[in-house]
């Protein structure tokens, strides 16, 4: 069996998982070989479903020299810009050299079952980008408006990232592993609030319809949303309350629809 | 009757107290309406009514004085030969028969056009801080030229009882017609943008405070510099935004970083897409603007300044339309529309900085106070400052006054 070396530099959650797709549609074209997969980012390689012939290993970007290097820089800026191609796992596809989907595959994550708490909303306001995060007086706003009174609403981040004033210490979901975040927003019981962070790529892998996502006009529209995201698209900052609002609410309906269906 | 209108500009003077009003009248009267651009037209001789605006230039000045003359031919004539020695000697043949065309035809017609000149500000007293100081004010010659316009006018169009005072030297005869917003737009933007939209902020996390305005307000708004600082320092979220010429150099630098400019997208959006004089496109993209800068404080600050004591209120009723709650100077105009319509805007005394603190901080702090200066003020402005509602004041004031004059230049 031919054993071909896949390597992933991203080291950025939300890259690594939007990588994931691609690799796992590559792993299926070529089925009849081993996929020797490295990701820099190992907390995501643990976390993803990968098909039976993908072999994760510890990242060692010192080992093999014949290992194909993936990344998303790459994808979206090295040759392989088609036009008809926009998020960013649908460039991973085009630099795997698969046929590109017509919309971004959803990760497929593990299951890691475990009982958590079912907020009405959860909120990831901050990104490592200040430009595509929100800033505190703006979450604070969100709540307000939310009413944190009638509402149990969880505020999602890293370790170390800001506290809101006057906010419900238990409330903080700081610093959680990610199957316990993706399995938090699967038992969201109104809408997922999400910048352009690692929680809405998250939020993409964890297959919720109920996704809201408050996106900036500093990267195009399409590198950040997926199908199922409800998005609110503006310049940093200049995000409309109503506009926000209405994009919450058509989460929220989102859901009501979706178990409508199942029910 | 045959009327044409001769708009100064594509911008706000010439859609409120021309373009829109005189729609209106045709639509309503059933009178043929032409809009030119230039004294070229023979449209104007054969009107009724001509009306003019910003009368800057010497031809324009000239042939309305031509125009208005009682002997026409040796006054067309003159005008031609005085004229002609500004042009090429190629042109001058063709001038001077465009001329004696115009003379020829008003004889033939056996009376002339009832000649109006409109105005809507006081082009003799200009603040120093304005741009537009350089070009207007006492003694100057563009104001000469107008002033000379208005003497050869039969009679004058202004849009408030000051102005008729400011002008009563140049010309006695006058009609003061209210500016006034065009009803089907003015539903539309209050169907668009509910005053519910002001229960909340209008941007997430902020308060966005702004004034709109023109180059020539620049002294205006540096009355309201100190207490837009003490507001920022008070109401971290607070924003100030300016829209139509960047004031924020008026500030100290620290506060740059919470001030927006947002000009520069429609500044460039007029100039890729100029309007001509026959259309009146500049103003619905003006509206869309303003309302799509989703303030939630609008300021309407006035120095006091003799130019602002006859302005008009047309700043408030814009900033209405698009659902914003005014805080202005109670002076000039805003002083007259508190007095009318007091529970419709938040009227602050002449450089009274504690109270313009005051004000604001109040408006900022209290959503419910801004949607019911905006359901007040839009109340106030169906009643008395649609279209509808003024067009019996520019009937009878302007097509009455042509009528009586029109007897008196038969006679």
């Amino acid at each position: 069996m031919s054993i071909i070396h896949i390597r992933d530099v991203d080291k950025n959650i939300g890259d690594s998982i939007m990588a994931a797709p691609a690799i796992c549609a590559f792993a299926k074209e070529f089925s009849d070989c081993s996929i020797r997969l490295q990701m820099a980012n190992e907390e995501v390689q643990r976390l993803m479903a990968w098909p039976d012939n993908v072999r994760p290993t510890t990242y060692d970007p010192t080992d093999a020299d014949d290992a194909f290097e993936i990344g998303v820089v790459a994808a979206l800026g090295g040759g392989y810009f088609f036009k008809d191609v926009g998020h960013p796992t649908q460039q991973f596809y085009a630099l795997l050299g698969l046929d590109v989907p017509c919309m971004p595959q959803q990760p497929a994550l593990d299951d890691f079952p475990v009982v958590v708490p079912a907020y009405d909303y959860l909120i990831a306001p901050w990104s490592k980008d200040p430009a595509r995060g929100m800033r505190v007086p703006e979450v604070e706003a969100l709540v307000d408006i939310l009413g944190p009174n009638q509402n149990r609403i969880g505020i999602l981040g890293a370790r170390g990232d800001e506290p809101l004033l006057g906010f419900d210490a238990d409330d903080y979901i700081y610093g959680e592993t990610l199957s316990y975040v993706a399995n938090l927003m699967r038992a969201c019981k109104k809408a997922v609030i999400t910048t352009d962070s690692a929680c809405s790529r998250l939020a993409h892998a964890a297959g919720i319809s109920n996704h809201a996502l408050i996106a900036t006009t500093i990267t195009p529209l399409q590198w950040q949303m997926h199908p199922k995201a409800s998005v609110v698209y503006a310049a940093p900052h200049q995000w409309r309350t109503r506009d926000l609002l209405a994009v919450i609410e058509a989460a929220e309906q989102e859901k009501i629809k979706a178990e409508a269906v199942a029910a | 009757m045959k009327v044409v209108i001769a708009p100064g500009d594509v911008g706000g003077c010439g859609f409120y107290r021309l373009m829109a009003p005189f729609r209106a009248l045709a639509e309503s009267d059933g009178f043929e309406l032409s809009i030119v651009d230039t004294v070229a037209s023979p449209k104007i001789t054969e009107a009724d009514l001509v009306v003019f605006q910003r009368a800057h230039t010497d031809v324009v000045v000239e042939f309305m004085e031509a125009l208005t003359s009682l002997d026409p031919t040796s006054a067309f004539a003159a005008l031609a030969e005085r004229t002609a020695a500004q042009y090429p000697e190629a042109q001058r043949p063709a001038l001077k028969q465009g001329m004696a065309a115009t003379a020829k035809a008003l004889v033939a017609r056996g009376g002339r056009p009832i000649v109006a000149l409109e105005s809507d500000d006081n082009l003799k007293s200009i603040p120093p801080r304005s741009a537009f100081f350089k070009i207007f004010g006492n003694g100057r010659p563009n104001t000469q030229r107008f002033q000379r316009a208005a003497r050869a006018a039969d009679f004058l169009v202004l849009s408030t009882e000051e102005l008729r005072e400011v002008y009563e030297l140049d010309n006695p005869r006058s009609v003061v017609c209210p500016n006034a917003i065009e009803d089907k737009t003015f539903e539309a933007y209050c169907a668009r943008f509910p005053s519910s939209f002001c229960e909340s902020p209008k941007r997430i996390g902020q308060v966005r405070i702004g004034y709109v305005g023109s180059t020539s307000h620049v002294g205006d708004v540096a009355t309201i510099v100190k207490p837009l600082q003490k507001v920022m320092d008070e109401r971290p979220r607070v924003r100030v935004v300016f829209y139509g010429q960047d004031l924020r150099g008026l500030f100290k630098r620290e506060y740059w970083a919470r001030m927006d400019f947002d000009g520069a997208t429609v500044a460039k959006t007029i100039e890729n897409q100029r309007p001509s004089l026959f259309s009146d496109s500049l103003m619905p993209r003006y509206y869309e603007a303003l309302a799509n800068l989703d303030l939630d404080i609008a300021l309407a600050p006035l120095e006091r300044h003799i130019f602002n004591r006859s302005k008009s209120n047309v700043k408030v009723l814009e900033y209405t339309m698009a659902g914003v709650p005014v805080v202005a100077t109670k002076y000039g105009p805003y002083a007259q529309y508190a007095q009318e319509c007091p529970d419709g805007i938040v009227a602050v005394p002449p450089e009274d900085d504690r109270v313009w603190v005051r004000s604001l901080l109040d408006l900022v702090d209290h959503p419910q106070k801004r949607k019911a200066l905006v359901d007040t003020s839009r109340a106030f402005i169906r009643g008395n400052y649609l279209m509808s509602a003024v067009l019996p004041r520019w009937r009878a004031g302007v097509l009455g006054y042509a009528h009586a004059m029109r007897e008196k230049v038969a006679a």
